[in-house]
């Protein structure tokens, strides 16, 4: 367990750079970039704390706006998801989630890990994109971009998970 | 003390949330211009919001001092009014009108009798006197008749034994208003020359030629005009309306005294 915040962190960091430096100049038909840093929430295990996770969540989304001289999307969208995923893994993964460390243990289904993660990644490109616009005349381009993200985001995502997925 | 922090380690992961929503709202405003132009605009639409029902509430527990505001206000006007008068009808034009005004509260009013008499809450500790004209908010109301220490009784307007001088506003033609008796919103103007064209609908004020009223205060509208061969008997509906008089002004004649002696 004391382990485990450093390693946390090292990965939060990790990401974060790698976000900075590829990920978000990838530009894929002018404007689709994922955010692949939403990792650390996706993969934090479920059997600490949430109010430590809440912070994470904040200090993750803080350093790239920070980084990325946004003006507190990516805090915003970050500290929803990591408050809001209880829930998220309640609808996804069922009632009896808490049986699982992680969501990536042996024993759940592949399409419960599909939607779990589809969810979390929607509402953060939903609330990352909305917030950036912060105008209701802009709905049709935040849904389109939150559509698009999404779908690259989640790709991207199940290609890194799978390439490090290591089975407990 | 216990019920609190408990309640607050319960929902200690919706705090948090919150507060660092808060610290994000705040980030966002010293960060970036259109977010802080956003934020602003949202706080004003909600504190509008908000602030509007207490106001309303607030402005309800506030209405007696606003009354008074209203009143001390409305009595500047009515001064005012007075004086603009006089300078225009007079070639007086640097001195302004010798009335000034005291306000008062009717407490206690009749129509029904042919004589009928206004108590107001003002009294001779007011400076309030006997023969003191009396208007209200939109005419006259009456002449003081008796004042004791705190209370004034008038003679209305509508009352058999009153006389007050009134003239035609467009022709400048005198006569004398009195009423007759019958209906509380109708007084009789009488002894206006036939020379004199008057039509329905005129306005009838007063005519300035006694100490009571000053000159151009408004008393009704002609409705019928009576021809008896010399004189003119018209009847005139009064602009205020007699049975719900309430907000009154004395109307103090600095020069009643001197006008007074030349009649002696």
């Amino acid at each position: 367990m004391n382990q485990y915040y450093p390693k946390v962190f090292l990965l939060t960091c990790f990401l974060i750079f790698l976000q900075l430096l590829i990920f978000d100049r990838i530009n894929l038909f002018g404007f689709m970039n994922p955010s692949i840093y939403i990792i650390v929430l996706i993969t934090h295990r479920y059997d600490l704390d949430q109010f430590n996770f809440i912070v994470i969540g904040f200090l993750l989304g803080f350093m790239m706006d920070i980084l990325s001289q946004s003006a507190g999307s990516h805090s915003l969208s970050c500290v929803t998801v990591s408050f809001l995923r209880p829930l998220i893994t309640k609808f996804s993964l069922g009632p009896n989630y808490d049986d699982f460390s992680s969501p990536f243990s042996s024993g759940i289904l592949i399409s419960n890990r599909i939607l779990y993660c589809l969810l979390i990644i929607i509402i953060h490109e939903l609330i990352l994109n909305a917030y950036s616009y912060f105008n209701w005349t802009h709905t049709f381009k935040i849904l389109k971009l939150t559509i698009a993200n999404s779908i690259f985001t989640f790709i991207i995502l199940i290609s890194i998970l799978n390439l490090f997925n290591t089975k407990e | 003390m216990q019920w609190l922090l408990s309640f607050i380690l319960r929902y200690k992961n919706l705090f948090l949330y919150f507060f660092f929503v808060t610290i994000i709202l705040s980030f966002s405003y010293y960060q970036s211009e259109y977010h802080k132009s956003k934020i602003f605009k949202a706080s004003i639409f909600l504190t509008g919001k908000a602030s509007e029902p207490l106001k309303n509430l607030t402005s309800y527990f506030r209405l007696k001092k606003v009354n008074k505001e209203l009143k001390e206000e409305n009595l500047y006007l009515k001064s005012l009014l007075i004086d603009k008068n006089q300078k225009s009808n007079t070639e007086d034009k640097y001195n302004g009108s010798p009335f000034s005004l005291i306000p008062g509260y009717v407490i206690k009013n009749d129509v029904s009798s042919s004589r009928n008499i206004i108590i107001i809450n003002k009294g001779s500790s007011d400076m309030v006197e006997e023969e003191m004209g009396v208007i209200g908010s939109k005419g006259i109301v009456g002449i003081v008749n008796q004042t004791t220490k705190k209370f004034s009784s008038v003679l209305s307007i509508l009352h058999k034994d009153i006389k007050i001088n009134a003239k035609h506003k467009k022709s400048n033609a005198f006569g004398s208003l009195f009423w007759e008796g019958n209906v509380p919103y109708e007084v009789t103007l009488s002894d206006i020359s036939i020379i004199n064209k008057i039509d329905i609908g005129d306005t009838i004020v007063t005519g300035g030629m006694s100490a009571y009223f000053p000159e151009g205060i408004p008393i009704g509208k002609v409705i019928e005009v009576k021809n008896d061969g010399r004189y003119y008997s018209i009847n005139v509906k009064l602009i205020n309306n007699m049975t719900n008089v309430d907000n009154v002004y004395f109307l103090k004649n600095k020069n009643k005294l001197e006008i007074e002696s030349l009649y002696k």
